[in-house]
């Protein structure tokens, strides 16, 4: 998002086109990539948090197979 | 603790507010894009240190055998179900930090950087700040696993360190093994 910000806005054309070429894509693209295994890591964590809650907490077997459905969907 | 509660606005904010450190590059001066650039560059590198840290670590919880404590030391220990609960929560979340401490603390010291550079240069830092203390910080719930593991004796806790160790496992699996299920 900030790449397409500062590369599109408040710029001319050949600005443009030269924030384009000097962009590093590569790198750009590996860490649009790395994004959803850093989410999904949250979130494993979260619902993980969710299970040993239950557990410590009053028991609710109901919400407790809820949050391992969830886990086994997020694998 | 309802459904509601569970996936807070950080994750929602990672996705979209990894990458708006660099979003402002384009209000200051020359010399000053250089240097957020290079600044962004770092915060990019450390991302993708970070997933490919996450997923090790993920790899290591599936291979290692979740810690199965004896029944007679924890007899012998005075330790309650309850006692086993607490420090099987505890360290499989602390043994998850210790996986991934050293990548997130180098993306968290880069998005300090930026944060820092933002506020020198008089322009919005609360996004990477805010950021920054989603990567950093522990959780309130991850404290109150902590607070009360830190009530277990000493004995305890040195048992169950030796038996978890330092490495990722799994939670169900620990759950499982150590008969701690309620079914």
């Amino acid at each position: 998002m900030g790449v397409f910000h500062s590369i599109f806005t408040k710029n001319k054309a050949p600005i443009i086109a030269l924030n384009i070429t000097q962009t590093d894509w590569s790198l750009y693209g590996k860490t649009m990539s790395a994004l959803p295994k850093i989410q999904k890591g949250f979130i494993q964590t979260e619902i993980k948090m969710m299970i040993a809650h239950y557990y410590l907490t009053k028991y609710d077997h109901k919400h407790v197979q809820f949050w391992k459905g969830m886990q086994h969907g997020c694998r | 603790m309802d459904v509601v509660n569970i996936f807070p606005i950080r994750t929602i904010l990672f996705s979209c507010g990894i990458l708006l450190g660099s979003a402002c590059s384009a209000d200051i001066d020359t010399g000053s894009v250089e240097i957020f650039d290079h600044a962004s560059r770092n915060i990019l590198k450390a991302t993708i240190a970070q997933g490919e840290r996450i997923e090790h670590c993920n790899k290591q919880e599936s291979s290692n055998k979740a810690p199965k404590f004896d029944l007679k030391h924890l007899v012998s220990l005075n330790a309650t179900r309850d006692d086993i609960m607490i420090a099987v929560a505890f360290l499989k979340f602390n043994n998850d930090f210790l996986c991934q401490r050293q990548t997130r603390l180098e993306l968290a010291f880069h998005l300090g950087t930026m944060a820092a550079l933002k506020r020198e240069l008089k322009t919005d830092p609360s996004s990477i700040e805010e950021l920054q203390s989603v990567i950093s910080y522990p959780s309130s719930r991850e404290l109150k696993f902590e607070v009360n593991y830190l009530k277990l004796s000493q004995d305890q806790r040195s048992y169950f360190e030796s038996i978890a160790g330092d490495k990722p496992f799994d939670l169900l699996d620990a759950i499982e093994v150590n008969n701690l299920t309620r079914e």
